[in-house]
């Protein structure tokens, strides 16, 4: 237990690094928790043939980046206790070539970094050369570390081939063999999973069998948390839940390296507000339980940090990426209902025992019977504010829990601030499996596009309103029709939704039969496709910042300038005979937008 | 040099139809056939036209189809017209640049019909700024771009501006007089450079426009401030910019004081410059002479062309002499150039008064996205991009760039590098960031990255 919260989001965080983990690993004689580490395989792979290429490795602080260099080093002969002693930079022969592993590049001081990097940077230019090397290193030191030594040619071309590696992913040089892995581009969703089947089902949980709190009636709210974790069911909505927000999270741009998400299961197993630094130890649980407070160990309020104190929970960045959800804050009238009127309201009753009374250790909970009772019955504006508490926790309990049957019955993603995050997942899941993507999303994404492009409320759903001031692309609002796009496959033009290759998708508008103007794409992330569904319903609260509004502007921009290439290779002047045409956008009285021809003679 | 002389476009038919015309409303709200519309319109029209002698407008019936059409035109001419809602008087109004037919000088008309260039509102033709292009170092390669992307190429509907207007209508008269003191300056290179840049983004020509406008007038506001440094000798001048926080802190106090101080300096230099006589050998000479005010009179007269008419009302003593032509300058500084820093550090977006009483440098989204387009080429280190906006502009964010402050004591290093942060956010917001990993990040030209993908 002690060694699992030190996973946790606590002070003294020891098992943030690996070494402290190996150190503490042979102190309590514990298996460690084993994660897949694909990349592993493929670097030993690379190192022990015959034309290796030397591997930098980046991610963000938590990745597993020395966990990689240790496995690659163990991995190809190297001695387990030579790497512990921690030199800074470790060279293992391999063969007749050697390879040099670095494993934090940070570490090296400037003039020890002076005698590598140009010596890297020579190796990597030159095929013939018998060292490789497997650095690893944050961006940010990467990149410092590189301009550390004085500037010579070689050292410019390689840190020139590197920038392009970590922001496109290619390598534009090929005479420097040099690969690149950033492990903050792996799933975030996927290695969740394998952590918490790795955690929850640890050999270590057998030790729990014969312990007195298990057996007591109070049950262990540790053990209480892990049961939820494993889940009893096969579709069991949990993890789907859990996995989603991580997705979603992903997609727009907020990784959780992997140190982050261990310390997310630990801490939703172990959390309790009553505990030191918010983290239960076995030596807690019986003062806890008898003091009748055990439901606020609720994994559900534990997964959004609030076991911690509000401050420690707002600056770690993991609870911070998860509140942003606003999981527990937002709402929908039926879910509300339930939880109010639920208990006496007939038509509520069979949902009522299904999602509330069923669950007697977070769900129905004494305390919460009683907020609700008082409540009901016009009490103190004091207990109000109890029960708005005890609602939140119940909230975001019932985000978790309601099967997918009644998802949509109670609105599930109204829970959130991405209302639209449901139609978004199925989206992204019909898309990766090859499906045809829902026709709602595809007029829904149009109709957004359209009011932002006209700046007007246009209903237009079959076609690309494609609107310009006559100015600048920027102004908001915009009278004049430059194109239609058909959205179906018409002449060429089509308006689709399509993979972005990572698993996200992203909204692609070709205009010409084969390949003389390649499509235009915007990448949605959640938050633009929230941003166009809200707009596509008619109502778009404030808190949306202008910068989706400018993403947007920014690829109708796009959108003109090819559509102006394309007149150009139809050979279609603006002025025929001395005559201008202009296309003023009229509404019709059901909202949608016609264009009004209009000729001046010039 | 200083010789430049030119006639500009009146426009003056087309600026009647678009901005002095209120009759359009009234004819459609009528409801007539579109012949009487026509007739009912042309004749309320002579009436109310200015600055034309003889008005005639019955030319637009054979470019229009309808009066319908018509309306609408003009309509799209108002909407897209520059500071179209302002209150300013209409013969101060501009059309969107479309091309050459769109482009004119500001004018006053007077009811009796005459047209004279009074110049308000700063509205030269940009006769400063063209000297100072021509006199920068890329002067060729930007007359190319600027020709190449503007007068050859202008878009579509400035044949409408032509359709409008008809024969373009020169002024009666050459304007001359247009005086930039300094034959060259790293000032103008920079301008130059800024355009440059901006000119060969892959966008369209009527999309660069905002952004010139927005460099040009943080150039020119750098350009006074630094004229006036260079006469007070002083330190170079730095613009301390708060990336606006939610709450008070100590970078919004720096960035207020280092507005006021930048403020206060071109009427500093202006005093500096004329009391700099009086430590010249020649005026001391004076004071020791027989007619100390007649002299001093003579070589003011001579330096400043002041006093130049008998009617002023002189001062009895050389000492006062200097007193009332320096406090004449500042006044009349006060009402013009000292306007300067003030209204067009609001026009661009530098300055700002957001959550506080003082006036102090913040950048709006929309001067940030201008200053990544026009220094970054493809992409750029966050942090190699605050050196660049200091070592170029002398703007101010990051704690790197504020040593002098954090030097001192009077901020510390933690209050510029959460300043730096929170620019970090913002550009990210914008989509004109990309971050890597804890402490990299990449500043990213969106239109080279829209030409590449």
């Amino acid at each position: 237990m002690r060694f699992l919260r030190n996973y946790g989001p606590i002070p003294t965080n020891d098992n943030m690094y690996d070494e402290s983990i190996q150190r503490a690993l042979k102190r309590h004689k514990i298996v460690p928790i084993t994660l897949p580490a694909p990349l592993v395989d493929r670097l030993v792979e690379n190192f022990s043939g015959p034309n290796p290429t030397s591997h930098i490795i980046t991610g963000t602080a938590g990745d597993g980046k020395t966990y990689h260099c240790r496995e690659v080093w163990t991995a190809l002969g190297g001695d387990p206790a030579t790497w512990i002693e921690g030199a800074k930079v470790q060279t293992l022969w391999i063969g007749s070539r050697s390879l040099v592993i670095v494993k934090d590049l940070s570490e090296l001081r400037d003039d020890e970094a002076a005698t590598l990097i140009p010596s890297f940077a020579q190796d990597v230019a030159n095929p013939q050369a018998s060292t490789s090397y497997l650095l690893a290193a944050n961006h940010g030191q990467l990149l410092e570390k590189l301009k550390s030594p004085p500037p010579s040619s070689a050292v410019k071309r390689v840190t020139a081939a590197i920038e392009e590696l970590l922001v496109t992913g290619t390598n534009p040089d090929s005479g420097i063999a040099l690969a690149l892995s950033d492990l903050s581009r792996s799933p975030a969703a996927e290695m969740a999973m394998r952590i918490i089947e790795e955690v929850s089902r640890h050999e270590g949980w057998e030790g729990c069998g014969n312990c007195a709190a298990s057996a007591s009636d109070g049950g262990c709210p540790i053990l209480e948390n892990r049961r939820r974790l494993i889940g009893d069911a096969p579709n069991d909505p949990f993890k789907r839940r859990l996995t989603a927000l991580i997705e979603l999270s992903e997609r727009n741009g907020s990784h959780f390296p992997v140190r982050q998400l261990l310390a997310l299961v630990v801490n939703s197993i172990l959390g309790h507000p009553d505990a030191r630094d918010g983290l239960m130890s076995c030596a807690e649980v019986p003062t806890i339980v008898q003091s009748g407070r055990a439901e606020l160990a609720s994994i559900y309020r534990n997964i959004f940090g609030e076991n911690l104190r509000p401050s420690k929970a707002e600056k770690t960045e993991l609870f911070r990426k998860l509140n942003a959800f606003g999981i527990g804050a937002g709402t929908s009238n039926s879910v509300d209902n339930l939880l109010v009127y639920g208990a006496d309201d007939p038509a509520y009753a069979d949902d009522y025992a299904r999602l509330i009374l069923s669950d007697p250790v977070y769900g129905a909970t004494p305390s919460y019977v009683t907020a609700q009772r008082s409540y009901l019955e016009g009490a103190e504006s004091t207990d109000r504010i109890a029960f708005l508490t005890v609602l939140r926790s119940q909230r975001q309990r019932l985000f978790f829990t309601i099967p997918e049957e009644l998802a949509s019955t109670y609105d599930l993603w109204d829970l959130t601030v991405f209302r639209y995050a449901g139609l978004y997942l199925d989206v992204a899941a019909k898309i990766a499996t090859k499906h045809t993507v829902p026709r709602q999303a595809v007029t829904m994404i149009v109709r957004g596009l359209n009011r932002i492009f006209t700046g007007m409320l246009v209903q237009n759903q079959d076609e690309l309103v494609l609107a310009t001031s006559g100015s600048y692309s920027q102004s908001k609002r915009s009278p004049l029709i430059d194109e239609l796009i058909s959205v179906p496959r018409r002449g060429g033009e089509e308006v689709a939704v399509i993979s972005d290759g990572a698993g996200g998708f992203c909204v692609s508008v070709k205009l010409v039969r084969g390949t003389k103007i390649s499509p235009i794409t915007l990448y949605l992330s959640p938050t633009r496709f929230e941003f166009l569904g809200r707009v596509a319903e008619g109502a778009l609260p404030s808190s949306f910042s202008l910068e989706c509004h400018e993403d947007l502007l920014a690829f109708k921009a796009r959108l003109l300038r090819e559509t102006e290439n394309r007149r150009k290779l139809e050979g279609d002047d603006d002025i025929n005979d001395g005559e201008l045409m202009l296309r003023f956008i009229d509404l019709s009285s059901d909202g949608r937008a016609l264009a009004r021809r209009l000729i001046v003679r010039v | 040099m200083n010789s430049l002389s030119y006639r500009p476009q009146l426009q003056l038919r087309l600026r009647n139809l678009v901005f002095n015309n209120p009759h359009i409303m009234t004819v459609l709200a009528e409801d007539r056939a579109d012949d009487a519309a026509w007739s009912i319109w042309l004749e309320k029209m002579t009436e109310t036209v200015g600055g034309l002698e003889k008005p005639d407008f019955t030319y637009l019936r054979d470019h229009f189809e309808s009066f319908q059409d018509f309306a609408a035109v003009i309509s799209f001419l108002q909407g897209s017209a520059i500071e179209g809602s302002s209150n300013k008087r209409w013969s101060s109004k501009f059309v969107f640049p479309f091309g050459p037919n769109a482009l004119y000088e500001d004018a006053n008309v007077k009811p009796q019909g005459s047209v004279s260039n009074d110049r308000r509102f700063f509205a030269r033709t940009g006769e400063l700024l063209y000297l100072m292009l021509c006199r920068s170092r890329d002067a060729d390669a930007l007359r190319g771009l600027l020709v190449s992307r503007f007068l050859e190429n202008p878009t579509p509907y400035d044949s409408m501006a032509r359709a409008l207007q008809g024969e373009p209508q020169p002024a009666k008269a050459e304007r001359a007089g247009a005086y930039l003191p300094c034959s060259s300056h790293p000032l103008f290179d920079r301008l130059a450079e800024d355009w440059l840049a901006i000119l060969s983004l892959p966008i369209p020509a009527y999309d660069a426009i905002p952004h010139l406008v927005t460099m040009t007038g943080l150039n020119i506001i750098l350009y006074q401030l630094e004229r006036a440094r260079e006469v007070l000798d002083h330190e170079p001048v730095r613009l301390v910019c708060e990336v606006v926080s939610p709450k008070k802190s100590v970078v919004r106090d720096l960035s207020a004081d280092s507005y006021q101080r930048n403020n206060l300096l071109p009427q500093q230099a202006v005093e500096r410059f004329v009391r700099r006589i009086e430590e010249t050998p020649e005026w001391q000479a004076t004071i020791g002479s027989d007619d100390p005010v007649l002299n001093a009179g003579d070589i003011l007269r001579k330096t400043f062309g002041w006093p130049d008419s008998e009617d002023d009302e002189l001062a009895p003593e050389a000492g006062a002499l200097i007193d009332q032509l320096a406090d004449r300058a500042i006044s009349r500084h006060k009402q013009h150039f000292g306007k300067i820093h003030m209204t067009w550090a609001r026009a661009i977006g530098l300055s700002s008064r957001r959550s506080s009483r003082r006036v102090r440098y913040a950048p709006t989204d929309r001067l940030l996205k201008t200053l990544v387009v026009c220094c970054v080429d493809k992409r750029l280190e966050f942090r190699d991009f605050l050196g660049l906006l200091c070592d170029r502009y002398g703007i101010v964010i990051g704690d790197a760039q504020a040593r002098n402050f954090i030097v001192t004591g009077d901020a510390d290093q933690e209050d510029f590098s959460d300043n730096a942060r929170r620019l970090e956010e913002r550009l990210a917001s914008l989509g004109l960031l990309k971050r890597l990993s804890d402490s990299c990040a990449y500043v990213e030209n969106p239109f080279q990255r829209a030409q590449a993908a």
